[in-house]
C-alpha cells in the first residue's frame, strides 16, 4: 500500500469524496450550468435535453476535423454526469454556494478541496 | 460478385468492420446508403477463420473448409484470445477445444502453426490482422480504390487490453482504425436508421453472437443514442454451444465405442464442424444427424440429438444470458416495461428457445427481429465510418451515439482497495482527476496500480498497468499530493497521467505501461511482416492462376489439334500431343510442388494477331524452347486469332 485517496483523510462519504475532487478541477474555470446552458432551476429532462443538443455542436464525432471539440465535450460530459443525478446536484449547488462565499478556497492545492470545515474532522489515521 | 457501377469514388472511404469470434462482415457506406460487401462468391459474411498449409495462407471460407488433415495449422476464435494474458483461466479452459497449439511468450499466449514447412508463431493480434486484412482487399475489390480507414467493432465488454489490442491489430492489417466501437452500439445505430422515430425510446440490443454476448440499454432520442448501460459477457456465444455438444458426443462416442476420441485433434475438429451445423439445424428443425464416417480408428459415427436435448445440455448457458440483461437494466434504472423494444444481434439469438427465455423475460412481449442478425453490427459500424469521415448525408446528419465505458476504472489504495475514479456506463470520452498522497513518511516513490472491474478489493479486479512515480519531494505522510488524471477517450482505451502537485507540473509523468501490450515498434515490425505476407499471398494467387493459364491453354492446343485433325499430318499430331502431354505432367500436382520453391515465375505477354492465318504445325502447339521456359501457341478452330503464350518459370 503505497497511495491513499487524499480525499479519505478528510471525508468519508463516497460522494463527497467524488464530488469535492470533480469540484477541485472544474469549478475554478467554468460553472456547469452555463456549460450547460441553463438555468440553476431547470428540470432534470431540461438538463438532457440542453446536454442532448449541445453535444450534437460538441461531440468530437460531430465534425471530426475539429481537435477543440474533444476538451469541450469532456468538459460537456463532465457537467452532465453532475447535473444528471439529484444526489451529485445537490451537493455542487450546495458547494458552489459556499465557493462564491469562499472564493479562496479551491485556488490553490493545498487547501483544495479538502478543507472544507463541514466534511467533518480528519481522522486520526 | 456484382461489380461496382461507375459511382463516383469516395476520397476517403472508410469502411465499417464486424470483427467477430467466428465470422466477420465488411460494410461501407455510399450514396445514402450501406452496402454490405460480399467476396467473390457474394457470400457477405467470412469466418474469422486463418489456415496454414505448405505452399501458403487461406483466410476465410478457404481457411474453413480446409480439410480435417489440417486441423492444427486452421486458426479460429483468435478474438478469444485477444488482449488476455496466457495465464487467463479463459483461455486455459478454451484452449483443451482447440485443434491448434497454444504457446507462451513473455506471459502473452501465442499460437503455433506449421506454415509452409516451417514452425512459426504468431500473435492472436496478427491473426486478427489477417482477416481484417482480407476484409480490406474484399472492400478494395468491390471498391477499385484503396481503403485506409476503418471502424472496427468490439463487443461492448470488452477491457481496455483487449480494446487495445483491437486496434494494433487494425495497424498490424494496414489499416487506420478510426474508432473501436461497441458491437451494441453500432447494431443500435443500424436499428435507429431503420426504425426512425420522434419520440424518446428506449431500446434494449441483445446481441448473442459466435464467442460474445453483450447487452446494451439505449435511450433514442431525436438521432442522439445515448447509451444507458452495457454488460454483457466476453465469453459467451454459438462457440460455447458448440463446445457443449462436442463433450456430450465424445462422451456418446466413449460410451458407444469405448475409445476416446478428445485427444485426436482431427477428429475434434471433424466432430465440432458437424456440431456446429447441427446446431443450426436445430434452430429450425427439431432433430438433427450427424453421420462422420470413420471418424476415429476407423469407427463411424451416426447419432441423432433433438433440439430438447441440445436445450437441455445448454440450458445454464441460455439461462445465463438473462442475468447481463437484468444488469443492464439495473444500471440504467429502467424497469422492463420501460423498454419500448428489445433488438436481436447476432446469429445465436436464431436459437428458439433464447428468444423464448428473453421473451418470458419480458413478459411476453413480441422480440424485435428486424435486423439481419448476421450484418447489423457492420452495417451500423458503416454508418459510424460515414459519420467520423464527415459524409454529408441525409441519412447521418444528426446522427449520433453517446457511448459509456464497460467497467468501473480505478486504482490500487491503501490495504488494497480499489479506488473507482471512472464508474461503469459513463459516458466517454471522459477525463476524471484525483488526488492522491503519499501512505509512509518520506515515501521515496509511488507505485499505482491501475485496474478495472466492480469488485471493491483491488486485487480481484483486472489489473491493467503499473507505473512507478519517482523522486517525489521528502514530505511527511498525507503532505505530497499526486494528481492522477485518468484519460479514457471514445475508443474507450484509457491513458493514465500522474503528477506530483507539490513539485510542481516539473515532473509529470505520461503512463502508457499497459500489461501486456505490444509496443509501437513490434507493431511497426509485424506490419511489415504483414505486409510480407500479403505480397507472398499476391505471388501465390499470380503462381496459381499461371498455372491454371498454362493448363488451359495446353487443353485447348490439344482440342484444336483433335478437331482439326485434317489439317495436319499424323506425324505433327503426334508431336503437337506429346508436347502437350509435356505440359501436363510438368504441372502435374507433385511435379508443381517440388518446381514451387524454384521461385517466382514470368508469364510474358499473350499477343493476338488478328486476321485469319495459314495452320501449319508450327502455328499451333507448345514449344518448350529452354527447360523452364513454354512457348504455347493457340489458334482457334475458326481461324480467326493467333494467341502467343510464353510461360517462364526462372
Amino acid at each position: 500500500p503505497h497511495l491513499v485517496c487524499q480525499c479519505c483523510f478528510r471525508c468519508r462519504s463516497a460522494t463527497r469524496r467524488a464530488f469535492s475532487t470533480t469540484l477541485s478541477n472544474w469549478s475554478g474555470r467554468s460553472n456547469y450550468y452555463d456549460l450547460l446552458g441553463i438555468k440553476k432551476d431547470a428540470t432534470m429532462e431540461e438538463i438532457k435535453q440542453a446536454f442532448f443538443a449541445k453535444s450534437k455542436k460538441l461531440h468530437p464525432d460531430s465534425d471530426p476535423s475539429n481537435p477543440d471539440l474533444h476538451s469541450q465535450f469532456i468538459q460537456l460530459n463532465e457537467a452532465y454526469r453532475v447535473l444528471s443525478k439529484e444526489g451529485s446536484r445537490r451537493l455542487y449547488d450546495s458547494q458552489r454556494a459556499w465557493h462564491t462565499a469562499w472564493p479562496t478556497a479551491g485556488s490553490s492545492p493545498k487547501h483544495s478541496p479538502f478543507d472544507f470545515t463541514d466534511l467533518g474532522p480528519r481522522p486520526s489515521t | 460478385m456484382e461489380k461496382n457501377s461507375p459511382k463516383p469514388a469516395l476520397k476517403h472511404p472508410a469502411i465499417g468492420i464486424d470483427l467477430g469470434t467466428t465470422k466477420s462482415c465488411v460494410g461501407l457506406f455510399r450514396d445514402g446508403k450501406v452496402e454490405i460487401i460480399g467476396n467473390n462468391q457474394g457470400i457477405r459474411t467470412m469466418p474469422s477463420c486463418v489456415a496454414f498449409t505448405e505452399t501458403g495462407r487461406l483466410i476465410g471460407d478457404e481457411a474453413k473448409n480446409q480439410a480435417a488433415l489440417n486441423a492444427p495449422n486452421i486458426i479460429f476464435s483468435a478474438k478469444r484470445l485477444i488482449g488476455r494474458t496466457s495465464e487467463d483461466p479463459v483461455v486455459q479452459a478454451d484452449a483443451e477445444f482447440w485443434p491448434f497449439q497454444i504457446v507462451k511468450a513473455e506471459g502473452k499466449p501465442q499460437l503455433q502453426v506449421s506454415y509452409k514447412g516451417k514452425e512459426k508463431v504468431f500473435y492472436p493480434e496478427e491473426i486478427s490482422a489477417m482477416v481484417l486484412g482480407n476484409l480490406k482487399e474484399m472492400a478494395e475489390d468491390y471498391l477499385s480504390h484503396p481503403i485506409t480507414h476503418a471502424i472496427v467493432t468490439v463487443p461492448a465488454h470488452f477491457n481496455d487490453s483487449q480494446r487495445q489490442a483491437t486496434k494494433d491489430a487494425g495497424a498490424i492489417a494496414g489499416l487506420n482504425v478510426l474508432r473501436i466501437l461497441s458491437e451494441t452500439t453500432a447494431a443500435a445505430l443500424a436499428y435507429s436508421l431503420d426504425n426512425p422515430s420522434n419520440g424518446e425510446r428506449n431500446v434494449l440490443i441483445f446481441d448473442l453472437g459466435g464467442g460474445t454476448f453483450n447487452v446494451s440499454v439505449l435511450t433514442i432520442d431525436g438521432g442522439i443514442l445515448e447509451v444507458k448501460a452495457t454488460s454483457g459477457d466476453t465469453h459467451l456465444g454459438g462457440d460455447d454451444f458448440d463446445n457443449c455438444l462436442v463433450s456430450f458426443f465424445i462422451d456418446e462416442f466413449l460410451k458407444k465405442h469405448q475409445e476416446n476420441i478428445s485427444k485426436d485433434r482431427r477428429a475434434v475438429w471433424r466432430l465440432r464442424r458437424a456440431c456446429e451445423a447441427a446446431k443450426r439445424t436445430l434452430s429450425s428443425n427439431i432433430k438433427a444427424s450427424i453421420d462422420l464416417y470413420c471418424l476415429y480408428k476407423g469407427i463411424d459415427f451416426h447419432t441423432d440429438i433433438t433440439r430438447a436435448q441440445f436445450e437441455e445440455l445448454c440450458a445454464d448457458l441460455f439461462r445465463g444470458t438473462l442475468k447481463p440483461v437484468e444488469r443492464a437494466l439495473q444500471d440504467a434504472k429502467l424497469s422492463q416495461a420501460q423498454i419500448h423494444d428489445v433488438v436481436l444481434v447476432g446469429a445465436s439469438t436464431r436459437i428458439p428457445k433464447i428468444q423464448e427465455l428473453l421473451q418470458d423475460f419480458f413478459g411476453g412481449r413480441q422480440l424485435n427481429k428486424s435486423l439481419n442478425p448476421d450484418e447489423a453490427v457492420a452495417y451500423g459500424a458503416a454508418v459510424q465510418a460515414a459519420i467520423l469521415i464527415g459524409e454529408r448525408s441525409e441519412v447521418t446528419r444528426g446522427l449520433l451515439a453517446l457511448d459509456v465505458v464497460p467497467m468501473s476504472l480505478g486504482i490500487e489504495t491503501d490495504a488494497g482497495k480499489m479506488h473507482t475514479l471512472i464508474r461503469r456506463n459513463t459516458a466517454i470520452p471522459a477525463v476524471v482527476t484525483r488526488t492522491f498522497t503519499t501512505f509512509d513518511d518520506h515515501q521515496p516513490d509511488l507505485l499505482i496500480h491501475a485496474y478495472e472491474g466492480e469488485r471493491a478489493t483491488a486485487k480481484e479486479n483486472h489489473l491493467l498497468g503499473h507505473f512507478l512515480l519517482k523522486g517525489i519531494s521528502s514530505a511527511p505522510r498525507g503532505m505530497v499530493l499526486v494528481e492522477a488524471t485518468f484519460y479514457i477517450n471514445a475508443d474507450g482505451i484509457l491513458t493514465v497521467f500522474a503528477l506530483d502537485k507539490v513539485a510542481g507540473s516539473a515532473n509529470p509523468i505520461a503512463i502508457d505501461a499497459n500489461k501486456g501490450r505490444l509496443s509501437k515498434e513490434e507493431i511497426q515490425a509485424l506490419a511489415v511482416e504483414a505486409e510480407k505476407y500479403r505480397a507472398e499471398d499476391r505471388v501465390q494467387k499470380w503462381k496459381l492462376a499461371t498455372k491454371n493459364y498454362l493448363q488451359s491453354c495446353a487443353f485447348s492446343v490439344k482440342r484444336t489439334s483433335e478437331d482439326i485433325l485434317n489439317y495436319f499430318t499424323l506425324q505433327a499430331k503426334k508431336k503437337v500431343m506429346e508436347k502437350c502431354q509435356l505440359a501436363f505432367s510438368w504441372l502435374n500436382p507433385t511435379g508443381w510442388l517440388k518446381r514451387r520453391r524454384s521461385g517466382p515465375m514470368k508469364m510474358v505477354s499473350g499477343n493476338s494477331l488478328p486476321g485469319l492465318k495459314r495452320l501449319s504445325n508450327s502455328t499451333t502447339g507448345i514449344n518448350r524452347t529452354k527447360p523452364n521456359k513454354f512457348v504455347v501457341t493457340t489458334c482457334s478452330w475458326t481461324f480467326q486469332f493467333t494467341q502467343t503464350t510464353t510461360v517462364i518459370y526462372p
